[in-house]
């Protein structure tokens, strides 16, 4: 459960979370909304990453702002661009460092790694450069190397907005077979559909909240009604 | 890059870490204070079997060498205009020969093994201020950058040859800077967020405690003398809490009390050992059993609102 309550924050003067006041008990929660609604600044005050001007975030009842570290045991954090979560030289070190603080035997850091990576579709590739993966099996790798920690929740902020529509397929599936509280900021909002509760934020506020597909008609008609700016490109203007 | 190590389950790849380093150690050692050719030509012979009957084989061996053999070559010249051709060939061969050496290491020991070496070596100048987890973590995020790097200039000369211009020295280094500072900020969110930052040596393990917790020891808002340091899985969910008012005001739902018959599982986490002990041994004493921490005594007024109890 995170509670979130009376959050603010400002980017220099440009206000990005105005007051967000939030109970998140669901199972599965999106959080839908316009870039720069605010959707990924929320995302990192659940674990500490960002720590807001005002206001209180809870997780299971620990303060964020007090004790951050406690509080991302049991937050686990899938970022958009996977490039940026990969720490160690394979695939399987990088998913067995989050193992340890745990401090297991060999054995058994090996049987977990060896578990996860088949979960995750890698085993093949446990000795393999990171880098060499493909960006859907690079974003699979860092849902391992958070998933082997066992965090009670998972927070994915715009984790597919990188990959290809049958990788974005994988990854819902995998999501969805979790028993972890998900937490989903996106802009996919067909992956949305048999989800509990979605969330459309809107100038760091709380716009929509409530079913799926009230969420998402909810936030077409927003878009609809902004004002396209711009004057776009013509030949001419190209030459 | 990509990892150096190459997989493999040769008695070399089976070694301990801290071994192989001891004798390249001292072997280099031999090797630099070794003025006679032929026994270092045999050092790197014997090196070069090494390749061959560990698996790596010989393609790795000359990929080890590769990188040097321009300085080798810049060595014998100098070497041989300023000084002689014997001396050039002594050196150049003293550096072939580390280099390969090094390689049956860096290829044979996984990038885990190397980092754990570093840390464990430099545990003891932790009282110096020295942090030997950032070290060894800044070691294994500067051999993972190497491909980030290269795909960072690769990108960068594309764009200027996309827009038909030719890609100067400033103009490619200048974006990459950029790029690598923007994308080190990221590393280090993820670090954050996946709880890396801190030595795991310093960090509590054990299972995750839930609610107001407000130290490593399981203390919480609620009870937090310097003995409340047991939190109590909950027959209800199967997570942990520091007390019974912890999970009443985050759980969501009420306390499921444990059946007197299944207080033999393990019900009770030491805050300072992270023992998990059965129920019933943490009901007989006032301590640890494990480590001898003292419990609340006062804990056990509390007792019915946990456990099924006789009275």
């Amino acid at each position: 459960m995170i509670n979130v309550s009376g959050v603010s924050h400002h980017f220099g003067e440009l206000p990005v979370l105005a007051g967000v006041d939030l109970e998140l008990g669901e199972h599965r929660i999106g959080f839908i909304g316009a870039n720069g609604s605010g959707k990924s600044t929320l995302a990192r005050t659940f674990n500490g990453l960002l720590v807001p001007d005002s206001g209180e975030v809870t997780v299971g009842g620990i303060s964020v702002r007090r004790n951050a570290t406690l509080a991302r045991r049991h937050v686990g954090f899938i970022f958009s661009d996977a490039d940026n979560q990969i720490i160690m030289p394979t695939v399987a070190e990088d998913v067995a460092i989050g193992l340890k603080r745990l401090h297991l035997p060999a054995d058994e850091v090996a049987s977990r790694v060896a578990t996860a990576l088949d979960r995750a579709g890698l085993s093949a590739h446990a000795d393999h450069s990171p880098h060499l993966l493909s960006g859907g099996q690079k974003q699979m790798l860092a849902l391992a190397a958070v998933l082997i920690t066992e965090p009670h929740i998972l927070i994915c902020d715009e984790p597919t907005t990188l990959l290809d529509l049958h990788n974005v397929a994988i990854f819902q599936k995998t999501l969805r077979e979790l028993d972890q509280q998900v937490i989903l900021m996106t802009h996919h909002l067909e992956v949305l559909g048999d989800f509990d509760r979605v969330i459309v934020m809107e100038q760091g506020a709380v716009y929509f909240d409530g079913a799926p597909s009230d969420a998402v008609e909810s936030y077409r008609e927003l878009i609809a009604r902004r004002p396209v700016a711009g004057g776009g490109f013509t030949a001419r203007s190209v030459r | 890059m990509i990892s150096l190590y190459a997989a493999g389950t040769s008695f070399l790849h089976r070694a301990p870490a801290v071994a192989k380093f001891l004798v390249l150690f001292v072997v280099l050692a031999l090797v630099f204070l070794q003025e006679n050719l032929y026994v270092i030509g045999a050092v790197a012979a014997i090196a070069l079997v090494l390749f061959g009957i560990s698996g790596l084989g010989l393609r790795r061996a000359f990929r080890a060498i590769r990188p040097v053999l321009p300085v080798v070559v810049l060595i014998l010249v100098v070497q041989g205009i300023f000084y002689s051709f014997e001396r050039g060939t002594v050196l150049s061969s003293r550096l072939l020969t580390a280099v390969l050496l090094a390689g049956l290491l860096t290829y044979s020991t996984r990038t885990t093994e190397i980092l754990d070496l570093v840390y464990r070596t430099l545990g003891p100048f932790r009282r110096l201020g020295a942090n030997p987890w950032q070290a060894s973590l800044a070691l294994s995020l500067t051999i993972t950058s190497i491909p980030v790097v290269s795909a960072s200039v690769r990108a960068s000369r594309e764009a200027y040859l996309a827009r038909g211009e030719k890609a100067s020295i400033p103009g490619v280094v200048v974006p990459v800077a950029v790029r690598l500072i923007r994308s080190s900020e990221a590393i280090g969110d993820a670090i954050s967020a996946r709880g890396l930052e801190e030595d795991p040596r310093t960090v509590g393990n054990g299972p995750a405690v839930l609610g107001p917790v407000v130290d490593d020891e399981t203390r919480c808002i609620h009870y937090h003398s310097d003995v409340d340091v047991v939190a109590i899985k909950f027959k209800c969910c199967g997570d942990y809490y520091p007390c019974h008012a912890c999970h009443e005001e985050t759980a969501g739902h009420p306390i499921e009390l444990w059946p007197t018959a299944e207080q033999g599982t393990p019900g009770i986490l030491c805050g300072v050992c992270k023992s998990e002990l059965p129920i019933d041994e943490y009901m007989r004493g006032d301590e640890c059993p494990r480590c001898g921490a003292l419990f609340n005594p006062g804990c056990r007024l509390h007792s019915h609102l946990y456990f099924q109890t006789a009275s």
